[in-house]
């Protein structure tokens, strides 16, 4: 539904050039929920807003359905206007001069083929049903609360049934309760329409929790892209597995090639699932996330991938207590339940499921 | 505890000193134009009546009083907004080159007294001496039609272009600040470019138009040199002129009251005015309550008419700052008034500025000038000060009241709170204060109280309150936190304001004339006016050019401090 080729975008600032986003191809299936996830100035709102046509890309080519939008080669652009699209900004963007009806029915009254007044107001009535606005039609866009303003602009991004939906950082301004509450009915009023939706955010969680497919993006390119499960438990290399959750990293050589080789690490050969390719004696990263390592106190009821460590801090989160415990020089986070009867200074033993160590390429 | 009182005694204090110097003037200008005594002097309560209303209003020549004005100040409003709107667009929205130039050079022009402004564009224009008339006689033959500045369209002319600076620069926030998104939320809603233009971004910008309409056309209203230089000699009155001509150039004894009778209508729309502004003002920021962060600003690409924006903008600044300097440059170097031509060469003397070194009264004007700025700019500095402190960070039961006593004056013509105060110094002879420069000072203090209050609200605002607060806890007593916490987080507003006043108060005449007397109170602009309508034209370009320069200097060291915020208000004439 929407297919990017080969984009580049360079714009000129007062501090020179920006080469904000690097080449990248991305293809959004019809019905689809597509995040792009990364920090801040990895380009992907720039990406976001080249598929809007508010930035004009220096190189590549945009699809929107089967429509060219954007083409360097062919010298075509088609303005925002022209575009069959709805987007939702950061700051919301909803107009202070109109009141709550008239911001939504602003699309419809754009439209090419004038909509009869009855339509235009069981539409617009029907948008704000959506995001649960009935009732404040008369209402002047600056009296809304944060939350309100947030589904306003969704309402108006909707009201002409747009092929595809853009969502820049929506959640972002929301308070951290109604985030969350907000995550969940967005992707299913999303789903539920079928509309096709490409989403920018720098949450992780966002990410992970809404949508079909996420592409991680840094610095101009995407670096991975897959379903939310293949991204958190198989990240592709050092940045996404730091970026997304939390990570241990322990650099090692590798002393036994294959899928499970082993690795000298901390002491130790440690079994982990190696990327393919690599040969003995090559420099590479294993991650453990911290939930998927187990701690003993007395003895370890198995004898492979066991360090042993000191716990130096013990951190209460409420749903978990994470516990930091120092192998050597290094220390290793993890997980426990709440309740676990440790205590700081005690000495353990940590054990390293081979299945969930990873090593990837240093 | 004992702090405490100190505390309050000293809100009441500023509370009833404010009181009196708003209230005062005005209690005795409303009582004046009641009054049936000929003199200020011989007021009093027995002699009351309507005979100066009657008189004034009953006047054929007060309705063309009243149409001279309405032209003179809605073509001057239209004028400037227009210029203003083009300037800020081109700088803000577009990719123009030089901007810097525009930037800089914009409020540069306000450092150009309108009294001197107006002189200058007489020398090129007026149509017997102007040199621009003269050319065309020289090349066409005396028959040619020529363009007389003494008119309404000359003052129209004059006042748009002074009223550009001020409106330029409350403009160029507004557009920066307004967030893209809204914008581009209308592209991507469908609306094409014109729809978008007509939809959104007017409809933002419009009540803050409006009310930089307004303020423009208050400041029209009050300007007393620009119509007095050009409407004067050709007996064009507005307001503000007429008032001067009833109380100093009248062939007979002057009637004082019907200067306060006049100016009374004219207080009334100037207080509606005000009062219509700051509604204006209101809607203004609910409508900035929606707000981007830092975007990129996106510009118009002008293409082909870069350089001919820039050309426009440009000619701009050379007709409002370049060219009057020019002229003045030019005269005062002249023996005696005469067109550039190559002879002009060879006559040219110094002996205008030897003469300013030798002539006396320049002399006593300066040193008055001086005492009379300086005590009027350190007074307002100490007086918004501790009104502002008391307004925003105390909770004095009167603070909202004090805080619009302060702003009140801002809506009182220069040459009202004139009368007023003539009347005022007249009666209190117990205070030897008439026809001394102290006079002046107290009016223009009271008159620059608005602005300084303003300026010094915001600043105070924009310290937490935490930091006094810490003061406090740390053992500081309240006159401790004042001396060593807000004094130097607010120096660069103390600094700035006062540079305002100095800026303002040396060049502005008309309270001035209102209050003069004679040599003893003589300041600079006086000096100035007097020695134009003896006809000293070259002297007067000599003290306009030394004049100019330093102000231009003093201009230029606002900007070095950095005081951006405060220009927002730089008005006047």
């Amino acid at each position: 539904m929407i297919r990017i080729e080969q984009l580049h975008v360079r714009y000129r600032t007062e501090r020179g050039e920006v080469h904000a986003v690097r080449g990248i191809d991305l293809n959004v299936k019809q019905g689809q929920f597509f995040t792009l996830l990364g920090p801040s100035g990895c380009g992907k709102t720039t990406t976001l807003r080249s598929v809007a046509g508010l930035e004009k890309p220096t190189a590549g080519e945009i699809y929107v359905g089967d429509e060219i939008v954007f083409s360097s080669a062919k010298g075509l652009s088609v303005p925002p206007y022209k575009r069959d699209i709805g987007m939702v900004f950061q700051s919301y963007a909803i107009w202070p001069h109109l009141n709550v009806f008239e911001n939504v029915a602003f699309p419809l009254r754009e439209m090419k083929k004038r909509v009869p007044a009855d339509e235009l107001r069981s539409r617009v009535r029907k948008a704000l049903s959506l995001v649960q606005l009935e009732g404040l039609e008369d209402r002047p866009a600056p009296f809304l609360s944060g939350g309100q303003q947030q589904r306003l602009a969704l309402a108006r991004a909707l009201v002409r049934e747009p092929r595809v939906l853009l969502l820049d950082e929506p959640l972002s301004n929301l308070d951290a309760k109604l985030r969350e509450e907000t995550r969940v009915e967005l992707r299913e009023l999303v789903k539920r329409l079928g509309i096709t939706t490409l989403y920018v955010t720098h949450d992780q969680l966002e990410a992970l929790t809404m949508s079909d497919v996420v592409a991680v993006m840094d610095g101009g390119n995407i670096v991975q892209e897959g379903s939310p499960v293949d991204i958190y438990r198989a990240p592709r290399d050092k940045f996404v597995a730091a970026f997304i959750g939390l990570s241990n990293f322990l650099e090692g050589r590798v002393t036994k090639p294959g899928r499970l080789g082993e690795v000298e690490t901390a002491g130790i050969l440690l079994k982990c699932i190696l990327p393919d390719g690599v040969a003995t004696g090559d420099s590479v990263i294993v991650v453990i996330r911290p939930e998927d390592l187990n701690l003993y106190t007395g003895a370890a009821t198995q004898n492979d991938n066991i360090l042993e460590g000191k716990i130096e801090a013990l951190i209460f989160m409420g749903d978990t207590l994470e516990c930091q415990v120092a192998v050597g020089k290094k220390i290793i986070r993890l997980k426990l339940h709440p309740s676990s009867p440790v205590a700081r200074g005690e000495t353990v033993r940590l054990q390293l499921p081979a299945a969930s160590c990873r090593a990837l390429r240093a | 505890m004992g702090a405490t009182l100190r505390l309050h005694l000293w809100h009441h204090g500023i509370f009833l000193l404010i009181l009196f110097l708003v209230l005062t003037p005005l209690a005795f200008l409303i009582l004046g134009s009641f009054s049936t005594a000929r003199l200020p002097g011989d007021f009093s309560l027995d002699a009351m009546g309507l005979v100066n209303y009657i008189k004034v209003y009953s006047d054929p020549g007060t309705l063309e009083i009243f149409s001279n004005t309405v032209i003179y100040v809605a073509g001057a409003t239209a004028l400037a907004l227009v210029l203003a709107v083009s300037l800020a667009w081109l700088v803000e929205l577009t990719n123009m080159p030089g901007k810097v130039l525009v930037y800089a050079g914009v409020p540069m022009t306000l450092a150009v007294p309108g009294m001197l402004q107006a002189m200058a564009w007489v020398l090129l224009l007026s149509p017997r001496i102007g040199f621009i008339n003269q050319l065309l006689k020289d090349i066409f033959g005396p028959q040619t039609p020529i363009v007389n500045v003494y008119s309404l369209g000359g003052m129209v002319f004059l006042e748009g272009l002074r009223l550009v600076p001020t409106a330029f620069l409350m403009l160029v926030p507004l557009m920066r600040s307004m967030d893209p998104t809204l914008e581009e939320a209308a592209a991507v809603s469908g609306a094409r470019p014109l729809s978008t233009l007509r939809k959104v971004t007017l409809r933002l910008l419009a009540p803050a138009l409006v009310a930089v309409m307004i303020y423009q056309a208050m400041t029209a209203l009050e300007v007393f040199e620009i119509p007095g230089i050009l409407g004067l000699p050709a007996g064009i009155y507005v307001f503000s002129t007429k008032i001067y001509a009833i109380v100093r150039t009248a062939t007979f004894m002057p009637v004082y009251g019907q200067a306060n009778a006049l100016a009374m209508v004219y207080l009334f729309i100037a207080v509606g005015t005000t009062f219509f502004y700051t509604r204006m003002i209101g809607r203004a920021e609910r409508y900035t309550v929606i707000t981007g962060k830092g975007y990129r600003p996106r510009q118009l690409d002008l293409g082909k008419w870069k350089i001919p924006a820039l050309g426009c903008a440009l000619l701009f600044l050379f007709l409002s700052i370049v060219l009057p300097f020019l002229v003045f440059l030019y005269a005062s170097f002249l023996p005696y008034l005469q067109a550039p031509s190559w002879n002009v060469l060879r006559v040219l003397t110094l002996k205008n500025y030897r003469l300013l070194a030798e002539y006396g009264e320049v002399g006593s004007a300066l040193k008055n000038t001086v005492l009379m700025v300086g005590a009027t700019a350190t007074a307002t500095v100490v007086l918004s000060f501790l009104v502002s402190l008391v307004v925003i960070r105390s909770k004095f039961w009167g603070r909202k009241l004090l805080d619009q006593m302060a702003f009140m004056p801002h809506a009182i013509p220069g040459i009202v709170m004139g009368i007023a105060f003539f009347w005022l110094f007249l009666k209190i002879d117990f205070l030897p204060l008439y026809g001394t420069i102290w006079a002046i000072s107290i009016g223009f203090t009271i008159s620059f109280l608005a602005y300084g209050t303003r300026s010094m609200n915001a600043a105070l605002l924009q310290i937490h309150k935490e930091l006094e607060e810490a003061a406090y806890v740390s053992g500081a007593p309240p006159w401790r936190t004042m001396r060593r916490i807000f004094v130097p987080l607010m120096m660069p507003t103390l600094v700035g304001v006062w540079i305002w006043v100095v800026l303002h108060a040396v060049r502005i005449a008309g309270m001035p004339l209102m209050l003069y007397e004679g040599p003893n109170n003589q300041v600079l602009a006086i000096l100035i006016w007097n020695m134009w309508d003896e006809g000293y034209v070259p002297a007067v370009a000599a003290i306009g050019t030394l004049l100019m320069i330093v102000l231009l200097l003093l201009t230029l060291a606002v900007r070095f401090i950095g005081f951006r915020r405060q220009t927002m208000h730089v008005g006047g004439t």
